[in-house]
């Protein structure tokens, strides 16, 4: 069969329907489906960046009131106050520049791993953190003077919450955005083969 | 726009262009159920792109663009194993197919875009579909001659395919 003859095989299915839409599921899963994506991105940054300012502001404002300072309790609120600012401005700049990529699949495939180069970075930024209130929480208890039972609890509770969340990195954000790279890398692989195979034909 | 505007555009382009979403989704999906979760990703990835849409390309360049784009992500994925599969079997079905709508030779003709690599599928749908190279090269954002050399590899192919049926 030559080419054009499956070209009018194809355009006949053009005045026919394959599949019947139900239009109003498809509108509802639709709505649901952008919202939730959405609000899944807004909400976890949001939440993040919240839970660091009210609790750096317990310690600063108790501290203040009762002019009383711990190394470990200022360090944790910096930390903290840090962190809520850095979330911020990666939230901003992944904001700014969601947008500005080229109209083509590549383009796509560059925007989505743009995205999932910042989940990646939202996700390190996460497990930093932990090891940092990990340090600075297991040092005020040494401060405090609690017992050792209680520091082995809190140290067991803190290295199964830091392995469950590097598991998670490397599961789902880093194997994902191998998958995008591989497939961008092979659309590019696979044109400069096609220009040394145009290049063989000239010679 | 308003998300009231922004809904009469989608359903204007799925009203005027949903051939283009079913013939990606039967290149890509390989039974009904994966079918119809590619669809509803394609859906709302549209729904999605319409404010970003600057009249710049005509509207089946954009729609293709964004329907190739999503299957080959789906399909990387295998959203099919993942929550995709949980959402479907919960939900009502939103494609059903039609029964009286059948011809082998063009069943024939799916089978064997199935069969090509992703880049190479969605080439060979913009090819039948009579994309130029040109709007090819911008679509999947590689070089003009690049599509040149990967359509004549296809035509090649699928004459070959068809030389062993008949």
């Amino acid at each position: 069969m030559e080419f054009e003859e499956m070209k009018k095989i194809w355009d006949a299915q053009n005045g026919q329907a394959m599949y019947a839409i139900d239009e109003s599921a498809l509108h509802n899963r639709v709505i649901k489906k952008k919202n939730k994506a959405r609000r899944t991105a807004d909400l976890t940054e949001k939440i993040f960046i919240g839970a660091n300012i009210i609790a750096a502001t317990m310690i600063l404002v108790p501290s203040l009131l009762k002019d009383k300072y711990s190394i470990s309790g200022s360090l944790m609120m910096v930390i903290m106050y840090l962190t809520a600012g850095f979330i911020l401005y990666i939230r901003n700049k992944r904001l700014k520049v969601q947008d500005n990529f080229d109209d083509s699949m590549v383009g796509d495939l560059d925007n989505a791993i743009a995205t999932s180069d910042y989940q990646i970075k939202f996700s390190k930024t996460s497990r930093f953190y932990l090891l940092s209130v990990v340090l600075l929480t297991l040092a005020s208890l040494v401060e405090s003077g609690a017992a050792w039972w209680v520091i082995l609890l809190v140290t067991i509770f803190f290295t199964v919450t830091y392995l469950a969340s590097r598991w998670e990195h490397r599961t789902f954000y880093v194997s994902q955005n191998k998958d995008i790279r591989a497939m961008r890398d092979k659309i590019i692989s696979m044109e400069s083969e096609a220009s040394e195979d145009e290049l063989d034909q000239q010679i | 726009m308003t998300e009231l505007q922004q809904s009469q555009v989608f359903n204007d382009w799925l009203k005027d262009h949903k051939a283009i979403l079913f013939k990606v989704v039967r290149a890509y999906g390989f039974n009904l159920e994966d079918q119809e979760d590619l669809f509803q990703e394609m859906a709302v990835q549209v729904w999605r792109s319409v404010p970003k849409f600057r009249n710049d390309c005509a509207v089946t360049t954009w729609m293709y663009r964004i329907a190739l784009n999503t299957a080959l992500k789906w399909t990387s994925k295998e959203r099919k194993h993942q929550e995709g599969r949980e959402d479907i079997d919960q939900k009502a079905h939103v494609l059903t197919e039609q029964s009286d709508f059948s011809d082998p030779r063009l069943d024939w003709l799916y089978e064997q875009i199935a069969r090509l690599e992703n880049i190479d599928r969605s080439l060979c749908l913009l090819l039948l579909d009579g994309f130029s190279y040109k709007e090819m090269s911008k679509i999947v954002g590689i070089s003009e001659s690049y599509v040149g050399v990967r359509i004549n590899r296809i035509k090649k192919h699928l004459s070959k395919q068809s030389e062993k049926v008949t």
